[in-house]
């Protein structure tokens, strides 16, 4: 029954996906509450079902994983695949996240997406096929299923990135994200084969048993290398990063539910589940903590002078999973999925408060045209600065719990800990200056948005599109504000299952809790990669991160209230820093001259020289022997008979001598 | 010498119920005049119907006398024992009835088209049915001939009603000169066969019978001072010489294009279909009854036949531009494909197991490439008269014709595609089992220049699909008019589609029947 239950939940979102599908095959605005039934309310039911397994479930260890078989997938000599899923502690708390915030979303999109008449339908199957497809990278219970969903999300990222398909960037952003993820695609392809080719499976519990015991440190650095390539790619990492801010082409939530809360975090979900590999190969875990920390700050630095309201954001949730990969690198897998979850509340609640922001500006995302809107959002201004505080790491607010308890791990890890610990705070200040810049600039200079608004109205009435709503606000409906009060709750409590245990005095729940879950022998994490902390410096560390958060705080109030001062127009920065950080360190521009150009020099190359010279050449110089050949050929036929007869004796003599040549 | 017994008679009762039709219309001339050519074209019909049936089912055992072995054909399927009549002047086998099966399909196929093609061109008279049936009667005895004497009867009986039909257009000069260049060409051919058969007869103290050839020239030391050896080596060059000229390989080809291209396209098509599959056959069985100590020595003129076959009429090809002519030196080229089956490693413990494998290989092969001609050449026939009056079809007249006539365009790219081997048509599985033949008994020198023409044919194949399909500069009103017009003709068309198609799909099962069913046929 459960397993019947546990498939239904799965494939459900694919009956919205199909309904929604061919609503949009039609070719004209379907019915938008036909679509919102069948969109919110598949993801909603499936939520429902997770619920009701979880609270159905008896016990959480290791080795009482649901798992449930839909069908035989394949099934060759030496590899066996199912259609089968596996509910177990991981899972479960993926699937809620999924579902739960994704219901949540799906809802907001009901009132977000309202004028996109033509496209709702559309929208919104791709939407359910995205949770179809996450559903399953999450619940497969082999590699296979994974992998399946891992390409799932990104073609749905793809088609929801570039949902504006008729614009140019939107279609250049899709592209982007697509073509990059494809090269973490191949690290995270060549990975999964590796780890076949060692456990002779792809099923997660065959995995986990082979590897007990296994103790090949450099083939299982190797393995989860190449593991995490793919992670850099899904969950947007240095090197790969770069596709993840152009995602915000797409719908806003789009980029709340996939650029922030949950596909980007398919990397670390993935290390998660392959923390036994990830736990065997120490020098791997230390690299993957350092490109994290990196990424946390370089992002960070970025997002202090973007202007576009949802590129902050963007390079904020870089940042935020660069966090997570410093917590599963330094082997504190628990902090990792702890701030994946409250990065998913806040993050989710940010994303969607500045759409609601964007939306009510008629689609204005700069935030140099924005201001004072506090008068007018009262209970989104709110909500947002709960999101910012959580964010920034404020006491008692989730993303305080779980940062700090990633903070406390990286300092205490055995090699270079101090130096992760210190990206680490570095880049909690600057996320607590960049969030507080964004909420000034947003609702409190003292320049009003919607004056300015009617000013540029007024001034130059390009947008014609949107000219109806005259020059005020655009109203807000409950579907905006429900799902946000909701994630503004969740912002808030949703750290106190992480308490830490300076406080408790025990470890905190949530850290037993995937001790418990994950495959993780007991007492493995602390040997040789822990080194031991007092309780001084325990309390200076939190001292220190409450400190930064607070600073970042001042300093954004003293520069973009007290002073209000705007962000000049683009490329006016002088000063080298803050004009790099603009423009995003010039990195963009940094893979197009080193391998874009190249890699398109050297198609061209082959293209105009090696194909059209040589090949085509060679090519046509065959074809043109081969009819130069024919036409000598075709003289031979003659028309005479004489001349054919002639062929046949001559023939007939050559054969003679060609067969009594052989006789000895 | 035993006397004929009426199960002579029933053993070669296909062939005798195609030329009791072909009397009985003579007879219905008479009889019937106002409804001759109704009459001409229903028995056709009829009597290759029936004579396709009695292959399949075979002749019930109840008719046959006492103590007696004779049978046809047991129904499809089951391992035929061998059969002789006429005092082993003809013998059956699992191959002979496979081939023949062959054939009588393709008659039936190629006389439901006759009588709208004929009728078109004003040529629809009575004695072309006989013809027919007199040839495909006379291919059925040459397929089943184990005496030489006996092959070459056959040979001139189903030989004499061609040269009429090659000149069938008696208004056309192209026509009379088809028939008069096939003729005079045919005649030199007997003339080899005729040697040939005599220098064997004495090779081998007086023998003609294929069995008894093959036992009394095996046990000859192969010895350039052994005289009956080097007869022996000559008879065997003259026949092949004088068979090769019926299967149109090179150098033996010269009179191909000229009379496929003269002849009515109906005719033609008859000629590349049913003479093609006879000649293949029969030269087959011949390479079979060749000892090894003779084919030693004989078998490297094979291979100037089949690889000269397939670059000359490859080659040849590429440059065409009418479109019969393209067909005529591709069937070359097909026919030099097909010869690369008559070669065999000298000396392989696995002779037997290939040489059945070979002729399973070249029973499909041929089978695909008589459906696919049948269908170009309808195709082609109807096009030509189309628009009342007849023409050559050149390449630069299928311009646009997938929008103006889709059927015709279709058929044709069908046909094109399958002979240029794309798969899953049929003309792909035929190249890939010779392949397979080849690369299976070691001879990887024949497989490369069956692979390297393979690849020099799909250029002239796909300009024939190309115009078809891209090129829409030219629209002319040329080639107007359905491609099969006539009910009969319509059925036999989408048959001959549904083969290309459906025999690709299902070659493997096709195949391994005719493996089966090719059980002995020395």
């Amino acid at each position: 029954m459960d397993n019947i239950l546990l498939i239904i939940a799965v494939w459900l979102p694919l009956l919205g996906f199909l309904i929604n599908g061919l609503l949009a095959l039609r070719g004209k605005p379907a019915n938008q509450l036909l679509v919102a039934v069948a969109g919110v309310g598949s993801v909603a039911v499936s939520f429902g079902i997770f619920v009701w397994l979880t609270l159905n479930k008896q016990a959480w260890g290791q080795g009482d994983a649901q798992i449930a078989t839909f069908f035989n997938w394949l099934n060759l000599e030496g590899l066996q695949l199912a259609f089968a899923y596996r509910f177990d502690g991981l899972s479960a708390f993926m699937a809620w996240i999924v579902t739960g915030i994704g219901t949540l979303i799906h809802i907001y999109s009901t009132g977000y997406m309202k004028e996109e008449k033509e496209d709702f339908a559309r929208f919104f199957a791709y939407l359910n096929l995205f949770i179809f497809s996450m559903l399953h990278l999450v619940l497969g219970d082999n590699l296979a299923l994974l992998f399946l969903g891992w390409e799932g999300v990104g073609l749905c990222s793809y088609l929801l990135i570039g949902f504006d398909h008729h614009k140019d960037f939107a279609a250049a952003a899709g592209k982007k994200a697509f073509i990059t993820n494809r090269i973490g695609d191949a690290g995270f392809l060549i990975g999964m084969f590796l780890l076949f080719n060692l456990t002779g499976s792809l099923q997660y519990d065959t995995i986990y048993l082979r590897l007990s015991g296994f103790t090949d440190t450099a083939f299982l650095n190797t393995v989860a290398f190449f593991l995490f390539i793919g992670a850099m790619g899904k969950s947007a990492q240095i090197p790969l990063y770069v596709w993840l801010p152009d995602a915000m082409a797409g719908p806003t939530p789009v980029s709340a539910l996939i650029h922030a809360a949950t596909m980007v975090t398919a990397g670390i979900f993935m290390m998660a589940r392959l923390a036994p590999v990830f736990l065997g190969a120490p020098e791997t875990s230390t690299f993957i903590a350092f490109i994290g920390g990196s990424t946390a700050l370089f992002a960070a630095l970025i997002a202090l002078t973007q202007t576009d309201i949802k590129k902050v954001l963007a390079y904020s949730t870089v940042s935020q999973l660069g966090y997570m990969f410093m917590a599963m690198g330094v082997g504190a897998y628990g902090a990792g999925m702890f701030h994946l979850m409250t990065h998913a509340f806040f993050k989710a609640l940010l994303f969607l408060g500045s759409g609601a922001v964007i939306l009510a500006l008629h689609h204005e995302q700069d935030m140099r045209k924005m201001g004072g809107l506090f008068k007018h959002l009262k209970l989104l201004a709110i909500l947002f600065w709960v999101g910012a505080i959580a964010i920034s790491g404020i006491p008692g607010f989730s993303g305080f719990f779980s940062k700090d308890m990633i903070l406390e791990h990286a300092y205490t890890h055995a090699k270079g800990g101090k130096i992760l610990f210190g990206m680490g705070i570095v880049t909690a200040l600057l996320t607590s200056f960049y969030m507080y810049r964004l909420i000034f600039l947003t609702f409190h200079t003292k320049e009003d948005a919607v004056s300015k608004m009617a000013h540029s109205h007024h001034g130059h009435n390009h947008h014609g599109d949107h000219s109806h709503h005259g020059g005020g606000l655009v109203p807000l409906g409950w579907n905006i504000y429900l799902p946000l009060v909701v994630l503004g709750i969740l912002s808030v409590v949703g750290g106190y299952v992480g308490l830490p245990h300076l406080i408790t005095h025990e470890t905190p729940a949530i850290v037993t809790y995937f001790d418990k879950v994950l495959a993780i022998p007991p007492g493995e994490i602390a040997a040789g990669w822990k080194v031991s902390a007092t309780h001084a410096e325990e309390w200076a560390l939190m001292g220190g991160s409450v400190a930064v958060a607070l600073l970042g705080l001042v300093l954004a109030f003293v520069i973009y209230q007290k002073k209000n001062l705007l962000p000049i127009a683009d490329g006016a920065y002088r000063k080298p820093l803050v004009k790099w950080s603009f423009h995003k360190f010039y990195v963009d521009e940094l893979y197009e001259a080193l391998l874009l150009n190249p890699i398109k020099k050297f198609a061209f190359f082959c293209y105009r020289v090696v194909d059209a010279r040589f090949i085509d050449g060679m090519v046509d110089g065959l074809g043109a022997a081969a009819t130069a050949f024919g036409s000598a050929l075709r003289r031979l036929q003659t028309g005479f008979v004489g001349d054919y007869a002639v062929y046949i004796v001559v023939g007939l003599i050559l054969a003679g001598f060609i067969a009594f040549g052989g006789v000895k | 010498m035993n006397l004929f017994s009426i199960n002579d008679l029933i053993a070669t009762a296909p062939a005798l119920v195609l030329v009791t039709g072909a009397i009985l219309i003579l007879l219905l001339q008479i009889v019937l005049p106002k409804f001759r050519l109704q009459a001409a074209y229903g028995v056709a019909i009829a009597v290759t119907a029936a004579a396709i049936l009695l292959l399949v089912t075979g002749i019930p055992t109840s008719w046959q006398a006492a103590g007696a072995t004779v049978q046809i054909l047991p129904p499809i399927g089951t391992p035929v024992p061998l059969t002789e009549a006429f005092n082993r002047h003809v013998l059956f086998s699992g191959f002979v009835s496979e081939f023949s099966l062959l054939i009588l399909i393709a008659l039936l196929l190629l006389l439901l088209n006759s009588r709208r093609l004929l009728a078109e061109l004003d040529l629809n008279l009575v004695e072309a049915y006989l013809m027919m049936l007199f040839s495909a009667a006379g291919l059925l005895y040459f397929i089943a001939a184990q005496d030489l004497i006996t092959l070459f009867v056959a040979l001139e009986l189903s030989s004499l009603p061609l040269f009429v039909l090659a000149g069938w257009d008696r208004h056309s000069k192209s026509s009379n000169e088809a028939g008069i260049k096939y003729f005079l060409l045919s005649v030199l051919a007997t003339t080899f066969l005729l040697l040939g058969i005599a220098f064997l007869y004495g090779a081998s103290e007086g023998r003609t019978n294929l069995n008894e050839l093959f036992y009394s020239l095996s046990r000859q030391p192969q010895s350039v001072r052994f005289a009956p050896f080097l007869f022996g080596i000559l008879g065997w060059i003259f026949i092949y010489a004088a068979i090769a000229f019926k299967t149109a390989l090179v150098p033996f080809h010269g009179w191909v294009a000229d009379v496929y291209e003269g002849s009515i396209t109906f005719v033609t098509s008859f000629m590349a279909s049913l003479i093609k599959i006879a000649a293949v056959a029969v030269f087959f069985k011949l390479v079979m009854n060749t000892p090894e100590n003779h084919r030693a020595i004989v078998q490297p003129v094979l291979m100037v036949f089949a690889v000269g076959s397939m670059f000359y009429g490859n080659l040849t090809a590429l440059v065409q531009t009418n479109l019969k002519r393209m067909f005529a030196f591709s069937s070359i080229a097909h026919a030099g494909y097909m010869a690369t089956l008559f070669i065999f490693p000298v000396g392989s413990a696995l002779l037997a197991e290939i040489q059945k494998e070979a002729s399973a290989a070249l029973f499909f092969y041929v089978a695909g490439y008589a459906a696919t001609t049948i269908l170009v050449f309808t195709v082609i026939a109807f096009l030509e008269t189309g628009d009342g009056e007849k023409r050559r079809i050149t390449l630069e007249d299928l311009k646009g014709l997938g929008k103006r006539n889709p059927l015709a365009a279709f058929l044709l790219s069908l046909g094109a595609l399958s002979f240029a081997g794309i798969p899953p048509l049929v003309g792909f599985f035929g190249k890939l089992y010779i392949l397979r033949v080849l690369l299976g008994s070691g001879q990887y020198i024949l497989a490369l220049f069956v692979a390297i023409n393979s690849l020099l044919a799909v250029y002239y194949y796909a300009r024939i699909v190309f115009h078809c399909y891209w090129d829409y500069e030219t629209e002319g009103e040329k080639l107007t008019g359905s491609a099969l017009r006539s009910p009969a003709a319509w059925i036999s068309g989408m048959a001959l589609a549904v083969t290309v198609i459906g025999l690709g799909l299902v070659s493997s099962p096709v195949l391994r029947y005719a493996l089966d069913a090719m059980v002995r046929f020395r």
